[in-house]
């Protein structure tokens, strides 16, 4: 049935009851404010503005830049610092004419630790690796205006440089430890004299994926110490080593029969030849690596040369 | 100005009267036309209608009410609206209250008169109820408001309203068959 029937029938009531059902107008008006919301409109859109959601909006975006700007200034500034140390000689090699001891002096020391920084700067594709060993304790007396790595160089006395030759004496382990401990020193290829860094205690070595262009030189009165590394049939304890070169150890080294390396470890330390060969050695195991690609056994005189007694 | 200087205007045919009705009366037409009808344009166009057909009959209808006489004319044409157009186009909330009024009414026979001789049963119930429940009856299905609306008008809860509908729609039902009409 049609509902609109009913509500003919409805509307066909007296008018005093819809009269007396008016609503007054105060009522009216707010009904009709609603009603009028009510109204439908097709095909327009209703925009309801909403200020708080822009502000909101505004806040969070403030927000999210501050926090964004504050992260990275905390990681700018807390970043790990990136490897600046100073140039290593690169093409240390010994010379037969000079003794490490002579005596030199200042202005003469400086100068040729720029000059060989400098030419170790210039060096990019030679792989060197010094350890590096640093002493707190005795300080250089020779001062530079150069760089402050020099004002640790060490000044070579002339009464050692009398009685000590340019060759390793092949005497016993007071001499050696003696000598290494006042005076460590490298041959630079034109023949001077250069310091080189000691290492400091707690310092392990680690191969430098890059060419060390800087030396810090230091005088040492401590001995190197390597970590122990476990091995077969080897004990634990740390192998002591002093960290310098002579013309000896070139020659030593040079002379062995090498094969391809088989052996998997990391060297303590290492020397560059004059022709930029360099030698890793480990002192544990006893093995020399030539370039890194060619190990020989190392022989007792050249352990004895950096750790002294066998 | 009032009721009966209006009138009187359209009674001279005073186009100013159409303008004068306008003033008074448009908010309430259109909140009659807008309870049945959901569509701006056809509130509109409903309640033009009516200002039309009351311009048409004074003369030589003569009111005695013409707020009343006003109020009908709009419903009358937005239920011709409504009825022009499709089912789905309803607003829901005037769907349940011919819902609700078809439980309570029963069905007639429009060539016969009979819808007169019920509607005058029906005020001859409202009469006998109680005021507040009597008006809440002809807000709810003569002027087509919303549950809502209602308990705001009268200051009482949606539920209240609600059970006052229920109760009289059920006492409308037991007197109208009481007076002898058929619920199918």
């Amino acid at each position: 049935m049609n509902k609109l029937k009913f509500f003919k029938v409805i509307d066909l009531i007296d008018d005093d009851l819809i009269k007396e059902a008016e609503i007054k107008q105060k009522h009216m008006s707010s009904a009709d404010s609603k009603n009028e919301k009510n109204i439908t409109v097709s095909g327009v859109e209703l925009y309801h503005e909403s200020k708080w959601q822009k502000y909101a909006l505004i806040a969070a975006v403030f927000l999210l830049v501050a926090g964004l700007g504050a992260g990275g200034a905390l990681m700018f500034r807390n970043r790990p610092p990136m490897l600046d140390d100073p140039a290593l000689p690169s093409d240390i090699s010994e010379t037969n004419e000079t003794s490490p001891f002579e005596k030199k002096t200042d202005s003469e020391s400086a100068t040729e630790t720029k000059k060989k920084e400098t030419t170790t700067k210039e060096s990019t594709n030679k792989d060197t690796a010094v350890t590096i060993a640093v002493n707190e304790e005795n300080k250089s007396a020779v001062t530079t205006d150069s760089e402050p790595v020099n004002a640790e160089t060490n000044m070579i006395s002339q009464s050692n440089s009398k009685t000590v030759t340019t060759q390793a004496d092949k005497g016993g382990v007071e001499e050696f430890v003696s000598r290494a401990q006042q005076f460590p020193v490298v041959t630079s290829p034109d023949g001077s004299q250069q310091p080189i860094a000691t290492k400091p205690k707690d310092y392990t070595f680690t191969e430098p994926s890059e060419p060390v262009d800087v030396i810090i030189v230091t005088k040492p009165t401590e001995p190197v110490t390597s970590p122990a590394q476990p091995e077969k049939n080897i004990s634990d304890e740390p192998i002591t080593f002093y960290c310098y070169t002579c013309p000896e150890m070139f020659e030593i080294v040079r002379s062995l029969s090498y094969m391809p390396y088989t052996c998997d470890g990391l060297p303590d330390t290492s020397i560059t030849d004059s022709d930029g060969t360099v030698y890793q050695l480990n002192f544990r195991e006893r093995w020399v690596w030539r370039n890194g690609k060619e190990e020989a056994h190392m022989p007792d005189r050249l352990y004895q040369l950096f750790c002294g007694d066998c | 100005m009032d009721d009966n200087s209006i009138i009187e205007l359209f009674r001279k045919r005073d186009e100013t009267a159409i303008a004068e009705l306008q003033r008074k009366y448009h908010k309430l037409c259109f909140y009659i036309a807008g309870n049945i009808l959901s569509h701006l344009q056809d509130i509109e166009e409903c309640v033009n209608s009516a200002y039309y057909e009351v311009w048409s009959n004074i003369p030589p209808d003569s009111p005695t009410d013409l707020k009343t006489y006003l109020c009908h004319t709009v419903k009358h044409k937005a239920l011709d609206k409504l009825k022009y157009n499709s089912a789905e186009k309803r607003s829901n909330k005037f769907a349940v209250s011919l819902d609700e009024l078809s439980e309570c009414i029963p069905d007639y026979r429009e060539d016969m008169g009979e819808e007169k001789a019920l509607a005058e049963a029906i005020s001859r119930f409202l009469r006998t109820q109680d005021e507040l429940q009597r008006k809440v009856f002809v807000r709810r299905y003569w002027y087509g408001d919303s549950l809502a609306q209602i308990s705001e008008y009268f200051d009482i809860k949606e539920r209240t309203a609600a059970t006052y509908l229920f109760r009289t729609r059920k006492k409308l039902k037991a007197y109208l068959k009481k007076e002898g009409y058929d619920y199918e």
